[in-house]
This record gives C-alpha cells, structure tokens and sequence, in this order.
C-alpha cells in the first residue's frame, strides 16, 4: 500500500499552529487541490452500453400505450421519433466520457475523497474513524467488464454516504481492505474484546458488521453471514 | 452457532426461575444474568397494546363482517358476536402466549430476548450500542408498582427492547447496569478508576435543571408545531371524503346563510370566524395534548453524567440517557414561541433508519425540552458544551440564495401556468400567477436573512427558519462526513454549498463563501481526525 502515502499529515504537525476563529487555513491540512485517481477507462464503456437500452424505456411505454389503445405501431414506425431517439443516445453516449472522467478518489492519511459532477460538481470526504461499513459490489454489466463499486456507510442513516464505481475487482477489493484497515486502527475507543468480536465475524445483531478484516477476495464483501441466520431461524421453528 | 442455540434453549428449560413479579422484587443482583421471564400481568400490557393497534390499524379490520351482516339476516347478531367472542379469545390466548414465550437475561454486556409465539425471534444487543431506558408506566400498571421497560438502541427498530411489567427496583437494577457497564465499556480507563475508587457503587447525586409547571405546558401546547402539521392533515383529508357533498356541511353553510346573509360582507366574515373558531379548537387540543403527554415534567442530570427525564399523565415516562450520546442539540423556536419568548430544545442522538431498509423510527433519538427561557437555553448549552464561545453575529449567506431559489423552483412552474393561462384567456389572466414567484421572493428573502453560520474551535453553530428560528449546536469532533457542492454559478460567483453528515441528520449551509466552505471541511476534518474520543 504504498502508493496511498500521499499528503501526509501528522497530528501534531496540525496542532502547530491552530487558527481561532474563521482565520486563514493555512497550517490546516487542505484538502484542496489533491490529485484525484481517475476511475478505469472501462466504465466509459460499461456506462455507453447501457445507454441505448435506458433511453428506449420511455419510447417502449410510449408503443405499450399505443398498443393499449387499439393502435398498431411499432417502436420506430416514426421516422421523427427514431431520430429523436438516436439524437438523444447519441449526445448520450458523447458525455459519458467528460462525466466519467470528472470522477475520481483521493486517500490521505485520515480520510478518504470522492469528486463527481461536470456541471454541478460535488466533493464528499469521509473521514476513516467514522466508517462503519464498507461493501463491494457489482451488478451484472459491471461484472461483464470486469468492474466493481465500493460503497462506504458511516453511522446514522441506511444510505451509503459515498459509492466509487468503476474500480477492477483487484483495485476494489485492495481499497475496500485498505478502507478497513484504516477503519480498524483508528476507532481506538472501541472495546478490544469488541475488535476482537469484528475479527472473527461472530455476531448477530451487532450492526458493526462494519469494519471487520475481511479476507477473501469476492466481490460480495458485505459480512452478513446467511449460514448462520438460517442455522438459528431453524432451530428456532 | 447451531450448537450454541440449542445450549441455549437447554439453560431457557432449566433455568427460568420464578421469582419474577410480586412487589417483593429481587434484589439477588445475578438473577438478571439467568433466563427471566415478565411479570404475568404483563397480559394485561400485550391486551391494552393489541387492542390499540386494532384500533389504529382501522375499520378495514372489520370489513369482512359488512357481508355477513348483509347475508345472513337473522341471525346476523349471533354470529358477530360468535367472532366477536372469538376474537376477543384469540387476542387473550395471544397475549398470554406471548407472555408465556417471553424470556430475558443480561449477560457479557449484551441483553439478550427470547421472544414471538409464531415467528421466534431472538436478539442480542449489546450495551455499547444502547442509547436511551425508558420506563413506562401505565395507568393500569401503577396499582402493582409495575413499570415497562424499553430500551432503545442506536440501530433499527427491530433491535427494541420492550420488557413489559417488571418490579421497579428490578427496573432500576437493569437500568443501572445496563447503562453503567455500557460507559465503562467506552471508557476503560474510566472503569478501573471507578473500581480502584469504590466508586462504582456510589449513589449518583441527581440535580433538578428543570421542572415545568401546568402554565409552561400551556404555552408549549400553544407554539409547537404540531397544530400546523394536523391542520394540514385536516385539509388534505377533507377533499377525500367529499365533505362538501355531506349534510354536516349543508347545515354549517346553511347555519351561515340564515344568520349572517343579511349583513354586508356577512358571509366572509361567517368563513373568517369558521376559520378562526378551527383553529382556536386545534390550539386546544394541542395545549391539552401538550399537558397531557409533557405534564409533570422534571428533567435532571446526574453526576454520572445521565440525563434523566420524567414526564406524562396517564402514560408517565422516565427516560434515561447518556449525555456522550448527544450528537447535536437544536434550539427552536417558532413564531408563537418568538412571541411568548421560549425556547424548544431537542438533544438529537444517533438515529440509524436502518441498514436492512427498515424504516426510521419515528420521534425516537431525541430527547425534548419543552419552553424553556432564554435564560435556560443559555445555562443548558453552557451545562452541556462547555468552553462554547456564543457568537456575537452569524455569518450570511450570499443573496444568491434568494434568486437561485426562485429561479429553480418557483418561476418554472408559475411560467407554466401563466402560458397555460395565456393560450386560454389572454394577457391580464396570465399574470395572476406570476404574484407566486413574486411572494415568494419575500419569503426566500426571509430565509436568507435567517441562514447563517457561526463557529468556535470545537463546535458549529448555524442558524435558519423562516418565521422562526432554529439553531443547531454540534460538536465537530461528532461529525461523520462533509461534502461540498458547487453548481457552475456558484464556481463563477465564488460560493459553495456545504453539507455536514452528522449520525442521524445532516445539515447544509447554501451558498457560503467557497473559502469559508473549505476552512469549515479542512477544520471538521482536523477535529474528526485528530480526536480519539467516540462519537457515541
């Protein structure tokens, strides 16, 4: 892991000089200007193929509803709404490119970056002693192209705070451990015995299902053991 | 794990022991940490809870008896009340099953149920995760000095515990360990200072922050929002069951016609005094709605640092939490509560809607305060944020806030409109709704005049409302996530939005100066990153 040693920042190098109030940053750790890692040039491809098939959906409703009413026509029997249509994939499929390549991650020391957006640009940072969850996924087009998205949850609300698509599975499942590494060694208040329990993934309801070392490599990285549900669920019948 | 479950059924066998209810209580503390069962009156809740729920869930329930009564002429009545009868069995046979199927223990920080009569479900929640103990204490639970312990935790609703009918210095005991052992599992060294100290055992000393008198109830009834929320239930119900078309109706307007027809303006000033009269009738209900769940109402804070809240008429509540947990407090205040001059203070804490896509809690996580006085508020966040610096003045926003509003969401539709209006009627018709955007261009004027930021070395401080007013507080150290977003506008213009992920809420700062927006991300994420303290 030797690459992710960008910028980094010791604490007591922070302490130095503290502004007071709504002063200059300057001693402050910036966060602006990072380099951010671009995602693979495959999820250019991955994001066009589906395109084609997502804009027919409302031109199909369009044809259903025709059909509904008596009316005989066939998706592209008007030649304005073929053309409408491929105007659309077409500029489509030429943003793709600028939209992916304005996405990328940052790592630092203490938190992890995520950057998207052409128009309205966004910057979420989530810092590693908050995680709480971190999952690798990948759905079937992503798995054609051999691409995963790691999906980072802090506490408080089921939504995933940050998802970085467009990784390879072996880039995903480093930044995933990565991720937990970090995860682990820095949430010091947490009981040993308990870091104990994330380790050997022997828990029920316990909702740090988190940030546990997970050692194999495959995709579903979510650590809820089905196995074991159903053992109980059995014997509680 | 299958070889555990079975061990564990064996020990539920042998081990339920008997000494459960009756007054007499059990003051052998290692009971607890064997398999327990409620108190058989806790039937009695299960009943009550059965049919409440039967209740809300509504006539629907009954609408496969409106056949039979049609049908079967006569002798309809026999039959209702054969499944009234049977009904009523099946809820009793219920509640005391799931008496019957009801075990607890507490034991290696964890407190584990055994409960369901179909459907087994059994959970372990640790202490560690545990925010708030409730106890509950019904009306026709007070005769037997029994109380309802619940316990809610930082996660999902499933992971609630409910221990119905429990003697109340067994309550206690639970309480005592439950939330003790929970901080000392969050603080080691904390631990063993305690028990190097004896201290573990000592009494906690209780000191009284507030108690509310009937007035002060009163006044909370009067400004909290709650009326507003159910007048617009009122209204949006009202046009689904035509109730124009009903007789009540026709007798209102009609009461109208007879005695105010003959006035001028006579029928806008019936309508005006209807409307009045609605409402003079909701601020009753929700004063008296406010005294009865708020009455009595006496918060205190213990030295173990444990805020301790009881409050309720029929249904009185003790709730019991930690103030670590605390994630963010919120000062608000609406218009009503501008002019009586009090305060409604919320203490947020992690509120999880849910991993497995389980719905939010409703209402719990938090902890209210109710009118509470300038003076209070200032004491309260002194007590509980201590070395917060108030500001003097907020930070505004930029007056783009006020146009980007407007622009996105208001005039689109109010353009669409009015070229509706203009293809149909002509010119002086379309401009009627282009007063919208112009309206509300004074409220969003409003808003941005409220929104604003304010900050010391540990705590933020933001403001915002309308009429009234809101303030959030919150420790940076506690904050989960930050994420900055600009629009190609606010690149040109120099401003960003700020969002700031706190456990449970997030808050945003609109069109604040970038440089500020990244001072505030730089300095969050230094105090998140540098702390070695637990958000919860």
């Amino acid at each position: 892991m030797t690459e992710f040693t960008n910028n980094a920042v010791a604490p007591d190098e922070i302490t130095a000089e503290i502004p007071k109030i709504l002063g200059t940053s300057q001693n402050l750790p910036q966060a602006e200007g990072l380099s951010f890692t671009p995602l693979e040039a495959a999820f250019i491809r991955a994001q066009q193929v589906v395109i084609p098939f997502a804009f027919s959906v409302p031109f199909l409703i369009f044809t259903g509803i025709n059909l509904l009413r008596g009316r005989v026509e066939i998706l592209f029997a008007n030649w304005w709404l073929a053309l409408v249509y491929l105007g659309l994939v077409t500029i489509a499929v030429m943003m793709v490119p600028v939209v992916v390549r304005a996405k990328g991650y940052a790592l630092r020391d203490h938190d992890i970056h995520y950057r998207a957006g052409v128009i309205w640009q966004k910057f979420i940072t989530l810092p590693f002693n908050r995680i709480q969850h971190v999952e690798v996924e990948s759905g079937p087009v992503e798995r054609f192209f051999k691409l995963a998205s790691v999906k980072i949850y802090t506490a408080g609300g089921g939504k995933t705070d940050m998802t970085i698509p467009g990784l390879g599975f072996a880039q995903a499942t480093k930044l995933r451990d990565f991720i937990i590494a970090k995860a682990a060694a820095s949430q010091t208040w947490q009981r040993s015995d308990a870091l104990e329990q994330m380790a050997d993934q022997q828990w029920d309801v316990s909702e740090n299902k988190a940030v546990p070392p997970s050692v194999d490599a495959a995709p579903q990285a979510s650590v809820k053991n089905e196995a074991e549900d159903q053992g109980d669920q059995r014997n509680d019948g | 794990m299958t070889d555990k479950a079975e061990t564990v059924d064996q020990r539920v066998d042998t081990q339920v022991s008997e000494n459960h209810a009756g007054p007499k209580g059990s003051s052998d503390s290692a009971s607890v940490h064997t398999w327990q069962r409620i108190s058989p009156l806790s039937v009695i809740h299960y009943i009550v809870c059965g049919v409440t729920q039967f209740i809300k869930q509504g006539v629907q329930n009954l609408l496969p008896l409106i056949p039979i009564v049609l049908v079967a002429g006569e002798n309809r009545w026999l039959i209702l009340s054969a499944v009234a009868v049977l009904g009523s069995t099946m809820m009793l046979a219920g509640a005391f099953l799931r008496y019957m199927k009801f075990r607890y223990r507490l034991s290696e920080g964890q407190v584990h149920i055994q409960s369901g009569v179909l459907k087994r479900k059994r959970l372990h929640l640790g202490y560690d995760r545990i925010q708030n103990v409730v106890f509950e204490e019904p009306i026709y639970f007070r005769p037997f000095k029994l109380v309802s312990l619940k316990i809610e935790s930082a996660g999902s609703s499933g992971e609630e515990v409910s221990l119905a009918g429990l003697p109340r210095p067994l309550a206690e005991e639970i309480r005592h360990e439950v939330l003790n052992q929970a901080h000392h599992a969050i603080n080691p060294t904390q631990a063993s200072r305690d028990q190097e100290a004896g201290t573990s055992t000592a009494p906690v000393t209780e000191e009284v922050l507030l108690k509310l008198p009937v007035p002060e109830l009163v006044r909370y009834g009067l400004s909290n929002n709650n009326i507003w929320v159910t007048a617009g239930l009122i209204a949006g119900v009202l046009p689904q069951i035509k109730v124009w078309e009903t007789a009540v109706a026709e007798t209102i307007i009609g009461f109208g016609r007879d005695n105010f027809g003959h006035l001028a303006f006579g029928m806008p000033l019936y309508v005006f005094l209807l409307i009045s009269s609605v409402f003079l009738l909701l601020l009753t209900a929700s004063v008296i709605g406010g005294i009865i769940t708020q009455y009595n109402y006496t918060l205190t804070r213990g030295s173990d640092g444990r805020f301790h809240r009881i409050k309720g008429l029929f249904d009185r509540q003790e709730t019991s939490m930690l103030e670590r947990k605390i994630q963010s407090v919120v000062f608000k205040q609406s218009w009503i509560a501008r002019l009586l001059n009090r305060w409604h203070i919320v203490l947020r804490q992690v509120s999880f809607s849910g991993q497995n896509n389980q719905p939010t809690k409703q209402g719990s996580g938090s902890l209210l305060i109710p009118s509470a006085t300038d003076a209070f508020l200032s004491d309260f966040r002194a007590l509980v944020y201590p070395g917060f610096q108030v500001p003097k003045t907020f930070h505004q926003i930029s007056k783009r806030f006020i146009l980007r509003t407007v622009a996105f969401y208001f005039l689109p539709p109010a353009l669409l409109v009015s070229g509706i209006i203009f293809w149909h009627k002509g010119l002086p018709y379309a401009l009627i709704p282009l007063i919208f955007p112009v309206v509300m261009t004074g409220f969003m004027a409003l808003r941005w005049k409220r929104y604003g930021y304010a900050r010391d070395e540990n705590y933020g401080y933001l403001r915002k409302g309308l009429f009234g007013q809101r303030l959030t507080l919150f420790p940076f150290f506690k904050v989960q996530g930050v994420k900055i977003r600009r629009s190609y506008g606010q690149r040109r213009s120099g401003h960003a939005t700020l969002q700031i992920k706190m456990a449970g809420n997030s808050m945003t700062i609109p069109y604040m100066p970038y440089a500020d927006a990244l001072v505030w991300r730089d300095w969050i994420l230094y105090k998140v990153e540098s702390s070695q303290k637990s958000f919860m």
